[in-house]
């Protein structure tokens, strides 16, 4: 008996064979670009690359968390986001071309010529060349494919087993895992996003990354959830009061990225220091400022006001709409993270960047999908399944 | 205009187990009774939907005292650093107003004002919530009615009481106690004013 049932498995199928195609095609089409304008092209995929990634390493990081914090909420969402992290794999090999075809195009100091004569490149040279960064690609995939395939793994042993020790064996992995996730995912941001503008730093920026996957992946499994959790076996995973819990993450991580985005632009803009406000200088003119607007109203003010009603938590459709709305929010976040950097005071929107979304987004998807349905929806042996509350005691 | 006040505050029924209380307060309020309240030793899950309680306007009234927090912070930082609108110079005194010029920063720097702005809007909202609560729940009070009944002191141990009060629109003395009594309590109790 299959908990899903027959009408959400032929819509899952259908949009998962349609991603596919169409992340094929949009590959292709990305690829004829390269060709013709790299810059562009390559640097527009970066974002759409950073963009995916963070909806599958923030599954890996919020797999870890509810495997060590437990909760209801985790166990209704758990195999999502296993599915979710198991994609990782899926974007290390996305992440190809960038190593490959990219350097050069995306990040000035992997180009020796220009490297040698700007002293602040140099002395970064030691860590930011080619091989190490070469290097750091493989740790990083490696650790990161190493959790999400062994807590997979332990899963679907203890559909089998049900043995309790694994419940031990989850914990004793995915604690050690947070802490590797903070470091790698702290490195990896400052490695593939902080430089590109290489003579600028800020550390709260590895800080708002690692968190900003984690922000993606909550709002990616909500959408799910709603769309996926349905019948009579599902939907009890999914009631009002859990839509609710759900629903109060998503407002705390909104504002808890407000005040992260904020204290990295008041810290900034109160110190003055002309090697730290170029950064925001290119992003405050040209239609820029515009989009940066946009960000503090779409993606804080707009949610926050709307997720503070009761209804909009709890009532799916309402949840949904929000989620949706800000599932487009988060990429125009990941594109006023870098898309400034590429072309500074300017404001410009390659046509690579809706090509390379269409690319990398149908493959992910299809792939979750995929994903998703080679395990059962529930983990039923799952401990944290008898935590129902009991009414009048 | 004043109505006369009746002579009993309401009708306690009194129960043995959080079940049974949820069971009459639901028989209760499907008979039609509006002004009922539970009392328990703990907060028992349904107790709330059983007695028919409604939403409390409180969540209106901290979005509004976090909106004031964040006003006064504000106007507070934007006014003294000059930023008053003209028309209200005249009803301003002149130490109001103090600018101050830090490292050659405009007077008007928002960025500098958000956490401030942030901080009394956590505050104020703070404060409305609890004083807010007290207000709404009728505190602060020294006297019930209630304790008129000896047996109420239970409540606090091992005893659920559900009391219908006089000012219900269906209460008269006779026919509520007959209906409390057909619920199976341990004991209906009249509760004097």
């Amino acid at each position: 008996m299959s908990m899903i049932t027959p009408e959400v498995r032929e819509k899952v199928d259908k949009v998962q064979s349609f991603a596919l195609i169409a992340g094929v095609i949009g590959l292709l089409v990305t690829g004829g670009l390269i060709a013709v304008q790299p810059k562009e092209t390559l640097q527009s995929y970066l974002i759409s690359f950073l963009y995916f990634f963070s909806f599958s390493l923030g599954s890996l990081a919020l797999l870890m968390i509810q495997h060590v914090a437990g909760g209801v909420w985790g166990f209704a969402m758990r195999r999502l986001l296993e599915a979710g992290a198991r994609c990782l794999l899926l974007l290390a090999i996305l992440f190809l071309p960038i190593l490959l075809l990219g350097l050069k195009e995306i990040y000035v100091w992997a180009d020796h010529e220009i490297a040698q004569k700007d002293h602040i490149i140099e002395l970064k040279s030691g860590y930011l060349n080619v091989p190490f960064f070469t290097a750091r690609y493989f740790i990083f995939f490696g650790i990161w494919s190493f959790l999400a395939l062994a807590l997979s793994k332990l899963s679907k042993q203890e559909d089998e087993t049900a043995e309790a020790r694994i419940g031990f064996w989850f914990k004793a992995l995915s604690g050690p895992g947070i802490m590797a996730f903070a470091i790698t995912g702290g490195l990896a941001s400052v490695d593939w996003a902080m430089s590109v503008d290489v003579h600028w730093y800020s550390t709260m920026y590895p800080v708002l990354f690692c968190f900003g996957t984690i922000l993606s992946a909550m709002i990616f499994h909500i959408v799910a959830m709603i769309l996926l959790y349905q019948g009579p076996d599902l939907e009890k995973h999914l009631t009002k009061n859990h839509l609710r819990d759900v629903g109060s993450f998503f407002l705390g991580f909104i504002i808890f990225w407000a005040y992260l985005t904020f204290s990295q632009y008041l810290l900034i803009w109160a110190a003055n220091l002309k090697e730290e406000v170029p950064y925001f200088l290119n992003r405050s003119e040209g239609g820029w400022q515009l989009v940066a607007i946009s960000l503090g109203l779409g993606h804080f003010l707009l949610p926050f006001l709307v997720l503070l009603t009761r209804d909009a938590k709890r009532i799916k459709g309402n949840l949904l709409k929000v989620a949706c709305f800000m599932l487009f929010m988060r990429f125009v976040d990941y594109f006023f993270l870098l898309g400034p950097s590429f072309s500074p005071k300017h404001f410009a929107f390659p046509i690579g960047q809706l090509t390379s979304l269409v690319g990398i987004g149908g493959l992910w998807l299809g792939c979750f999908l995929w994903q998703w349905k080679s395990m059962p929806p529930i983990p039923v042996r799952d401990p944290r399944i008898l935590q129902q509350p009991i009414h009048g005691v | 205009m004043e109505a006369q006040k009746p002579e009993i505050y309401g009708m306690l029924a009194e129960f043995t187990t959080p079940t049974e209380i949820v069971a009459a307060a639901n028989k209760a309020r499907e008979a039609g009774f509006s002004k009922m309240e539970a009392y328990s030793p703990f907060p028992v899950e349904d107790l709330y939907e059983a007695v028919g309680f409604k939403r409390t306007k409180l969540p209106i009234l901290v979005f509004f005292g976090g909106l004031a927090g964040f006003f006064t912070a504000f106007s507070l930082q934007t006014f003294t650093m000059g930023g008053a609108p003209s028309f209200l110079n005249p009803f301003l005194p002149d130490w109001f107003y103090y600018p101050l010029n830090i490292g050659g920063r405009p007077l008007n720097s928002w960025p500098a004002f958000v956490p401030p702005e942030f901080e009394l809007a956590v505050l104020f909202s703070a404060f409305t919530a609890v004083f807010g609560m007290l207000l709404l729940n009728g505190y602060p009070r020294l006297y019930h009615p209630l304790f008129n009944v000896p047996r109420f002191s239970g409540v606090t141990t091992d005893r659920f009481f559900l009391c219908i009060e006089a000012r219900d629109p269906l209460f008269d003395i006779q026919g509520t106690r007959h209906f409390l009594e057909g619920l199976k309590p341990f004991e209906v109790s009249e509760v004097p004013q």
